[in-house]
């Protein structure tokens, strides 16, 4: 007993002054608020300069969208190290927060303060959102920062498949034959994309639902599904070892990395109107953060997403670089959530309209 | 040839065995501490080896779920909390044996039976990887949900006093599972319009609640009861130890293996399904199980080390994750510049045996560090209560909060402490419900999924189940148990007695 | 089950375990009911909430042999205290009090200031004899706690 006090004790001095150098977690972040504050005096712009130059002062939360070992959380966690100089030698800390097609997390970025320093990556599910009714938070409750790359859908079978071209599959289904397609839930990929297919082919699958897109692909090779569609980066490495057979990619070309497969507007034109379309990932802040700060971690995270080593994972992944950043990912965001909640509604897939919820069809 | 060096890249590489003898030995005190978590860990991890080279990250991220798998068993022992979903069966027996005060025997075994199955695992993922993962592919969602079934039969054997209230249990576990947004319809069930409920009520928060902090309120009813001294002379156990228990460790790891194997399910099914096998073939232990059965240590333990190497299969042969770390294992390995899948172990073979090599290597340094820090780890059962249940307590908090930076969490711990503190109170198990709890998607999930394949008749589900290999080996396996359990079987058991 | 004596409470404990499994399965059946299929999202919540209610018949059937917990013609507020010894024996009560402060403090104070204060307070009201040597050790506890969470594995506290 007395050997454990002292012990405690020793531990106890010794760390007493390591505590207090550092155990600075919540009294750094009301310093840091104070000076984001602060810019705005009379004294304009040397305030607004010292505030900027003052940023960051601790490390990033970042809260990732979907589970660890996805796409989304790879390319969320890859760029860390590439724009950790640019952003004062801070850690970025994620925490993956899957759920409701993304809505847990949109949730919790936009219930912090609007600092800066809590960092949503994310895809591009929150732009149906509104319209599927999973959250009543999409991108327009925050501020693009970049806009790493985008992704594109590919529609996949088993190798001993008796579809083995889209057009078996497609007649199939309209024949009356009820085909089972693996999805990841209302919201995903898979299932946006198959409404795209109600929307232009006039067929609908019978959806089985799986926990992303892995097991989607798993569930294709097993034969227990009869089809899916699913990103790229889920299911390149196994179409070329020819364990899952691609039929199509949801894409107006064909992409190098598969030069075998046919872009789906080769088979049907009808969806040249809707393409390019795909899934998207990047970083954004809650709206209201402090244009300065959001001009620095812009600044920052643009030069990261230029690397070309970062790019080289994104391709890595089945992705397409595009490091979109300003106006233009604003812009970008803007038409991608009118493009696809528009789909979603003309494909019958909810009820909610997107004038309901302001969203304007897209000009063509 | 090639392969062998490649496997052992690790013994000629001091710097790869540091990374690896370091990972496995943080991994056992990560693993330990309630609260910490193995996944947590691994994904910390990543950021912190990017700058390093592959080999070194690997051997890292490989060795600190080998050490966390086992570590979580050891405050499951002491503390009554499982330190990770795979030590939830574990605590059955571990405690009571701590209880009584043998606690260094009980952790001496585990750390042998770890070692076991870590190797044996490692042995079925060098030897048949390719093998076993396209058996596990031909799993279907009907068969996961016998799979799970037969993890939930384990509560019929767990109601000491009362089938009907570990059965109650179970399903309330289960239910508890059912609260969050529908992965199917995209609906909320149970929320009641929280949106912290959305999110569905984690696992471990439940675990940590109905395990540690009821515990802690349980001793704190009698301060007067001194912690049991605890033995630690006898830790290693001896050579007839482990050949007597050596039958079940091997059916147990040969258990943990497939189920690791299997996409989405790792060692903490594996675990549950071992101990439950280990109580239905083990007639005569020499302690009951629930009360210190040595064999109740033995299943599970060697099962979710086991379950390790054949989570790792599905992973370097295909690139599907086995488990929820070797998910985020391939997150890092793409951030290196490797591509799993298929291609890896053509592409990249050196990486490949490296790993598997590391699997094996990783499970000698667990037997070494395994046997260290078991006296402070003792002594720390022997600390006053006074000091004990309120660090518990804060643990508990911490824990529960550290999954999802959450308060809300913390509040839902403190709710599931209080009703756990009161089941055991009158007498109502708490392990069904963890139980029901951890197993609640799978067979939920995976009914309706195979439902929906057959368009939702239940006749062709039925008949699915007999015309599929695997699903009737299964089926028949669940009807067995079953059948086992009924009074009819138990009397003509006894008549064959008599008649003898 | 064999017959044994009930603790006083496990009725009613088992009396609200009752009115829970109700509540589940009529939220069940109302989800089944807005879509009938057996892959729908209400099946499986009616499949078991229903044992959930046949459990509890069977737990109140096991429970009729059992000897009553208190005498015949004791009085309700002389049960209800019976009940609340039982229930928080000791220092239990406090302690749970202290959880439920610490609980509410954690937002406004913060993670130190409130942790530190209940493992104070928890530890003094446990044994009166050590003041002094609970504040160190409290201190201890939060510090290993804080180095090992907060710096090692950089886990924001609350």
């Amino acid at each position: 007993m007395k050997k454990i006090i002292s012990f405690v004790m020793a531990i106890g001095m010794t760390l007493a002054l390591t505590a207090c150098g550092g155990n600075g977690g919540s009294t750094t972040a009301a310093a840091g608020s104070t000076t984001a504050a602060g810019g705005t005096t009379a004294a304009g712009d040397s305030t607004a300069a010292a505030s900027a130059t003052d940023f960051p002062t601790k490390d990033f939360q970042g809260s990732i969208m979907w589970s660890a070992g996805g796409v989304c959380d790879t390319v969320s966690r890859a760029i860390a190290p590439y724009v950790k100089d640019a952003l004062g030698g801070k850690t970025i800390i994620y925490t993956n927060r899957a759920g409701a097609a993304g809505g847990i997390s949109t949730q919790y970025v936009h219930e912090q303060p609007a600092d800066g320093y809590n960092l949503l990556f994310g895809a591009e599910n929150p732009q149906i959102a509104k319209v599927m009714g999973t959250s009543e938070l999409d991108y327009s409750n925050f501020i693009p920062i970049n806009i790493f790359c985008t992704s594109i859908g590919v529609v996949i079978v088993s190798p001993d498949s008796p579809y083995q071209t889209l057009e078996a599959l497609v007649d199939a289904m309209k024949s009356g034959t009820t085909l089972n397609m693996a999805d990841t839930g209302p919201g995903g990929l898979p299932y946006a994309a198959a409404a795209m297919m109600t929307s232009v082919n006039g067929v609908t699958p019978n959806r089985i639902t799986y926990d992303g897109e892995s097991a989607c692909v798993t569930a294709v090779m097993g034969g227990h599904a009869d089809y899916s569609i699913v990103t790229m980066g889920s299911c390149a490495e196994l179409t070329n070892a020819g364990k899952v057979k691609a039929l199509a990619l949801m894409h107006n070309a064909t992409l190098e990395t598969f030069p075998d497969v046919p872009a789906i507007t080769t088979v049907y034109s009808d969806y040249d109107k809707l393409l390019p379309w795909g899934p998207f990932y990047g970083v954004l802040v809650r709206e209201d953060t402090p244009q300065d700060v959001v001009d620095q971690l812009t600044a920052a995270f643009s030069e990261a997403a230029g690397n070309p080593e970062f790019q080289k994972i994104l391709t890595d992944l089945g992705c397409v670089p595009c490091n979109i950043h300003g106006q233009e990912a604003i812009d970008y965001l803007d038409k991608y959530r009118s493009v696809s909640s528009w789909l979603m509604y003309d494909a019958g897939a909810t009820e909610i309209s997107p004038d309901s919820v302001g969203i304007p069809r897209v000009s063509e | 040839m090639e392969v062998l060096s490649h496997m052992f890249a690790a013994l000629a590489d001091p710097m790869l065995l540091l990374y690896l003898a370091a990972g496995v030995f943080l991994g056992i005190y990560i693993g330990a501490i309630p609260g910490l978590s193995v996944t947590m860990a691994v994904s910390l991890l990543i950021s912190f080896t990017y700058a390093w080279d592959v080999l070194p990250a690997m051997a890292a991220m490989v060795g600190v779920q080998i050490g966390g798998v086992y570590g979580g068993s050891r405050s499951a022992i002491l503390l009554n909390i499982p330190g990770a979903p795979a030590a939830v069966a574990t605590a059955l027996d571990g405690y009571p044996l701590a209880q009584k005060g043998e606690a260094g025997k009980a952790i001496g075994v585990t750390v042998i039976q770890s070692v076991f199955g870590g190797i044996i695992g490692a042995l079925f993922l060098a030897i048949g990887a390719p093998l076993i993962a396209d058996f596990a592919l031909s799993f279907a969602p009907r068969d996961y949900f016998l799979l799970a079934v037969m993890g939930l039969m384990l509560v019929g054997s767990l109601g000491n006093e009362s089938a009907a209230r570990g059965v109650f249990a179970a399903a309330l576990g289960l239910f508890v599972g059912f609260v969050g947004l529908d992965m199917v319809t995209g609906q909320q069930r149970f929320t009641f319009g929280n949106v912290y409920l959305q999110g569905g009520v984690n696992y471990v928060v439940v675990m940590i609640g109905l395990f540690g902090m009821s515990e802690a309120l349980m001793q704190l009813r009698d301060l007067n009861i001194q912690p049991v001294k605890q033995d630690v002379g006898k830790i290693v156990p001896g050579w007839k130890n482990i050949i007597k228990y050596l039958p079940l460790s091997l059916r147990t790891s040969l258990i943990g293996v497939f189920v690791g194997a299997l996409p989405g399910t790792g060692g903490d099914i594996a675990a549950l399904i071992s101990y439950d096998h280990a109580k239905r073939t083990v007639k005569n232990p020499e302690v009951p199980f629930g009360q210190g059965a040595i064999e109740g240590l033995v299943a599970p333990e060697s099962s979710n080390n086991a379950a390790i190497g054949g989570a790792y299969i599905p992973m370097l042969t295909l690139g599907i994750p086995g488990d929820a770390v070797t998910a985020i294992v391939i997150g890092a390995m793409y951030i290196h510049g490797l591509k799993p899948g298929p291609m890896l172990m053509v592409e990249s073979a050196d990486v490949f045996w490296f790993i598997v090599g590391a699997v094996l290597i990783g499970n000698v340094f667990l037997l070494i560090f395994g046997f260290t820090g078991i006296k402070l780890f003792t002594k720390i059962v022997e600390v006053p209560k006074y000091i004990l249940m309120p660090t518990i307590i804060i643990l508990s908090v911490v824990g529960a909060y550290t999954i999802n930076n959450s308060i809300m969490d913390i509040y839902w711990m403190i709710g599931f402490g209080i009703l756990g503190y009161l089941m055991k109170l009158y007498k109502i198990p708490v392990a069904p419900v963890i139980l029901g709890v951890i197993l609640s998607s799978l067979i939920e999930q995976n009914f309706r999924r195979s439902v929906s394949m057959v368009g939702n008749s239940f006749p062709l589900f039925v008949k699915d189940l007999f015309t599929h290999p695997i699903s009737i080996v299964l089926t028949l396996a669940i009807l067995i148990m079953l059948f086992g359990q009924t009074s009819l079987w138990k009397k003509w058991k006894a008549k064959r007695q008599d008649n003898k | 089950m064999k017959p044994r004596k009930l603790n006083p409470g496990e009725l009613s404990f088992l009396v609200f375990l009752g009115i829970v499994s109700v509540i589940a399965f009529i939220l069940s059946l109302q989800m089944f009911l807005e879509n009938p299929s057996l892959s729908g999202q209400g099946a499986f919540p009616l499949i078991t909430s229903s044992v959930l209610l046949l459990m509890e018949i069977l737990m109140f059937l096991e429970i009729r042999r059992c000897p009553k917990t208190f005498e015949k013609g004791s009085r309700i507020p002389d049960r209800v205290l019976a009940v609340i010894r039982h229930l928080f024996p000791d220092k239990i009560a406090i302690i749970l009090a202290y959880v439920i402060i610490y609980a509410i403090l954690l937002p406004i104070a913060g993670f130190a200031i409130s942790t530190y204060l209940f493992l104070w307070g928890s530890m003094i009201t446990l044994n009166r004899s050590k003041l002094v040597q609970s504040i160190f050790v409290a201190g201890g506890v939060l510090i290993f706690i804080l180095v090992v969470f907060q710096f090692v594995f950089k886990v924001v506290m609350p």
